[in-house]
């Protein structure tokens, strides 16, 4: 199957996940008790203004009829309006996406930066002293917490050298790329450990196969061994992880868009649950759901570029 | 009552205290147990004398106009008005002359939610919206009367029902437009016919008039002495006519009001930016080019963005960081007298809390000192009535139950429930202060054999659990939102005039009732204070909620800000600050 296909039948497959996460989160955020509408006239509210607005927001219909209503919009490409700004849902996640996005990139890139050359170094001469320290090291990283990790960097990089801020989006390019970079740097120390381990048990597999031993013997230097030959098929089972771990981040990015001020989409999602924001935590959760999707139908694709014999099916 | 918490923001409330200033190690300490003076009938209310423009004292505002000839009745601005130079605001060092320019930036642990005055609830939208719009009266210093604003004298009938305002006449909006009676007109009509919100303080004023250009006419359905509060409250602020001649969906996304400052930008979750209002009426104000809200709900990050010097005000820092925060370089820590009261409230319709003696064993049980120093980390004091001292009419001589274990025994003895029982105690599961009380209240009542489980629950829920009497214990706060004390008292005590059950208690005491609709019609001082004496030794007798502190507002900013100052309300006039270069 050509690569064309293969994401127009990906994008068929995503709409059975979406409508099962739909049906989910639209049941599982009208469990949870509260009423936005109180939430928002305030304590002294009168009970026919709180009705009142229920009732324009359609709050007073069956569940079944709040999720048909739901669905029916969605079919129209409209997925409701915020109860909380009195905005559309739409255009309050396109204003929130823009760092979640730069955080998603920048992380994944900052994790590759980290991954090969350490996964390298270790492979290249195992049992030393460089790979017990690659080993161990990066090891620190899965056991510290997230937002603990965030907080250091912010004051061992940010409130010392006063190069990167303590926070926010920044106003322009530049701005935003000195404020993703420690939040980035957050998660690439998460997710590092992982990738620089199953980088480094790849390359040790692919330094014994017989083609690497052909290409030595055929005289190349060991560095073109180890970067034509050995890295890019040791890849592959890491792409595929940083693929997982990239999707679980999707959903994740909260603790980190929180400590660092980011005005992304899980920060809005964690602010629409809490005002009981129906249409706008549903339509986030639809944002995500999708986002993972892209991530892991990327991830096939870079597996089938890297290597051939892999079939997009 | 507007709503923030009393950790790290939101709670409701109004409540004093005394302050620790900084700047030029003057140390301020303020009032706290003092009674208050009451508003005095028999004069007329005017704008105080002219102060010079570039002198940052304070936030009243100068006048040109003389006062209105002699009505039958008038009531005087309040004692704080008559000089206002005399008490330079804490964070203003005199020997320095206001530096113009620059960008105010707070962080805020909670967005705005609306641009629109009459539906703001939560303070963090209140604040910027009060930069965007004024009021004809304002709180006075001292939180305990108005002062003349946009309407700079006024006269009351001798029957007490007809209100005449005199508006200045040098207020125009920021789109260069004067302010007219017609613009005071329609605001008014539409925060009293608003569905929700504050509009229920508004309930007494009968018909509104304009007959001419800088004369309004209130009237009101019976006698009503909170009118001049309530016209301070910023529900009742004042913009165009007719949004200007917009639709009211389009003026709402970029309002414009007589305030300081105009709208930059409002991007949802991000920030909120007004600019310099170039029509502002005060001369030479603001000093400051621009003020930025930015949304940081984490509190380590707003305080780090603080030390990194990327925000100069730090709103609400927990109470547990202000130590740490004092010992840091450049930075400022400063509580302000507040009017916030905390509350463990008790519901009535559960036959336990039906039993007055069990709500005065509790009350007599709770060690509201040592819950202080734990849960405010010192910063708090024991409160006795349930009226703030920075709230007129505060008795400082109430009867209350102080912590006494004897007479928690005793009290419980007498109950139908000697033996103790279980029970549950509702909090807010994202204020540090809530939870702790909680936790500090289920082994101070182990003694009584009170079982409490606490529930916690997120302030999504909060209010339609508290609204539906769902709940058994709670914690809540209060502070009022204008300097009278009717707000707070006919909320709280008046099941049905308040509009909200007592605070969700159900308590019903119909003497204290009568009491209440007195003092709202009463103009004389010395009986209004002394029914409100009444309602407060009553209302700690019958023990509707154990009450717990008297909270400060606590802020943190770099020592480059100067003349930020805090009313007892929660909001400020940041048209007096100004940032040092």
């Amino acid at each position: 199957m050509d690569r064309v296909s293969y994401i127009g039948i990906r994008a068929i497959q995503v709409v059975p996940i979406l409508l099962g996460i739909s049906v989910l989160v639209f049941m599982l955020i009208h469990l949870i008790p509260g009423d936005p509408a109180r939430t928002l006239l305030g304590p002294r509210a009168p009970e026919a203004a709180v009705q009142a607005l229920d009732q324009k927001w359609g709050l007073d219909q069956p569940l079944l009829v709040q999720f048909g209503r739901f669905l029916g919009g969605i079919l129209h490409g409209d997925l409701g309006d915020s109860l909380t700004y009195q905005e559309s849902a739409t255009a309050l996640m396109a204003e929130r996406i823009e760092p979640t996005l730069w955080l998603l990139v920048a992380s994944a890139l900052l994790t590759v930066l980290i991954t090969v050359p350490v996964a390298t170094l270790a492979a290249a001469r195992p049992d030393r002293l460089a790979d017990h320290a690659v080993r161990l090291v990066p090891l620190l990283g899965l056991g510290m917490p997230t937002f603990w990790v965030a907080i250091m960097l912010i004051l061992l990089l940010a409130l010392t050298t006063h190069v990167f801020p303590v926070g926010g989006f920044g106003r322009d390019f530049v701005g935003h790329l000195r404020s993703i970079f420690l939040p980035a740097l957050t998660i690439a120390i998460a997710i590092s450990p992982i990738t620089i381990r199953s980088l480094r048990a790849s390359m040790l597999e692919v330094l014994g196969s017989d083609y690497v031993v052909s290409a030595r013997a055929k005289g190349l230097t060991e560095r073109r061994v180890l970067v034509a030959h050995v890295l890019r098929n040791a890849m592959i089972p890491t792409v595929t992880v940083l693929g997982l771990n990239i999707g679980w981040l999707v959903g994740n990015t909260l603790i980190v868009e929180k400590v660092f001020a980011l005005p992304g989409i899980g920060a809005l999602m964690i602010d629409s649950i809490l005002s009981r924001d129906f249409p706008v935590v549903q339509a986030i959760a639809l944002v995500f759901a999708i986002l993972v999707v892209l991530v892991s139908t990327t991830t096939d694709l870079a597996r089938s570029l890297l290597d051939p014999r892999v079939r997009l099916r | 009552m507007s709503t923030y918490s009393t950790d790290s923001r939101r709670a409701t409330g109004v409540r004093s205290f005394a302050s620790v200033l900084a700047i030029a190690s003057v140390i301020v300490t303020a009032c706290s147990g003092a009674a208050t003076p009451a508003p005095t009938p028999g004069a007329t209310a005017t704008a105080p004398a002219a102060t010079p423009a570039n002198t940052p004292v304070g936030p009243l505002p100068t006048a040109s106009a003389t006062a209105a000839a002699a009505p039958t009745e008038t009531l005087a601005p309040s004692a704080s008005s008559a000089s206002p130079s005399s008490v330079p605001p804490p964070s203003a060092s005199p020997a320095e002359s206001p530096q113009p320019g620059g960008d105010l930036v707070f962080a805020h642990a909670i967005d705005i939610k609306t641009l629109d005055p009459v539906q703001a609830v939560e303070t963090e939208t209140i604040y910027p919206l009060d930069m965007l719009f004024e009021t004809l009266t304002v709180t006075s210093r001292d939180g305990q009367n108005t002062d003349p604003w946009l309407a700079q004298s006024w006269d009351v009938s001798a029957d007490q029902l007809t209100w005449t305002f005199h508006l200045r006449q040098d207020v125009m909006f920021s789109d260069g437009s004067p302010m007219t009676s017609a613009d005071v007109k329609f605001s008014l009509d539409r925060s009293r016919n608003y569905q929700g919100g504050f509009s229920f303080l508004d309930s007494a004023i009968a018909a509104i008039s304009a007959p001419d250009a800088t004369t309004v006419v209130i009237k009101t359905k019976h006698p009503w002495n909170p009118l001049l509060a309530d016209l301070a409250l910023w529900a009742n602020a004042i913009y165009p006519a007719n949004f200007g001649g917009k639709a009211e969906a389009d003026f709402l996304q970029h309002p414009i009001g007589t305030g300081p400052f105009t709208l930059d930008h409002w991007t949802k979750g991000v920030e909120t930016k007004v600019v310099k209002n170039p029509h502002y009426w005060q001369p030479g104000k603001p000093y400051l080019d621009s003020v930025t809200w930015t949304f940081v709900p984490d509190d380590n990050t707003r305080i780090l963005q603080l030390e990194g010097q990327q925000i100069n005000i730090d709103s609400f820092p927990p109470f547990g960081a202000l130590d740490s925060l004092k010992t840091q370089a450049g930075i400022t820590v400063q509580t302000f007298d507040s009017n916030l009261v905390s509350y463990v409230l008790m519901n009535e319709r559960i036959a336990e809390y039906k039993d007055v003696h069990v709500r005065r064993a509790i009350a007599y049980a709770i060690d509201a000192q040592a819950m202080a120093q734990a849960a405010l980390h010192g910063y708090g004091t024991v409160a006795c009535s349930f009226m703030a001292p920075t709230i007129a009419y505060y008795d400082p001589n109430t009867p209350c139950l102080k912590h006494d274990m004897t007479q928690a025994a005793s009290e419980l003895g007498q109950s139908a429930y000697p033996n103790g029982f279980d029970t549950k105690m509702l909090v807010g599961s994202t204020d540090v202060y809530q939870e702790a009380v909680g936790e500090i209240l289920q082994q101070q009542l182990v003694p009584l054999k009170i079982n409490v489980t606490l529930q916690k629950v997120d302030p999504g829920q909060l209010y339609s659990t508290l609204s539906k009497y769902d709940y058994e214990l709670g914690y809540e706060a209060w502070a009022s939102d204008i300097p009278d004390p009717d707000e707070q008292i006919s909320f709280m005590t008046d099941p049905v005039g308040g509009g909200a059950g007592s605070y969700s208690t159900d308590y019903s005491n119909p003497t204290v009732i009568d009491w209440v609709h007195q003092a709202e019609q009463e103009f004389d001082a010395t009986k209004r204070a002394a029914l409100y004496s009444k309602i407060q030794a009553q209302v700690a007798q019958d023990a509707p909620w154990a009450v717990l502190h008297f909270v400060p507002y606590q802020y943190a900013f770099s020592d480059a800000v100067h003349g930020f100052f805090v009313y007892p309300t929660g909001n400020y006039h940041l048209q007096d600050v100004w940032l040092s270069h």
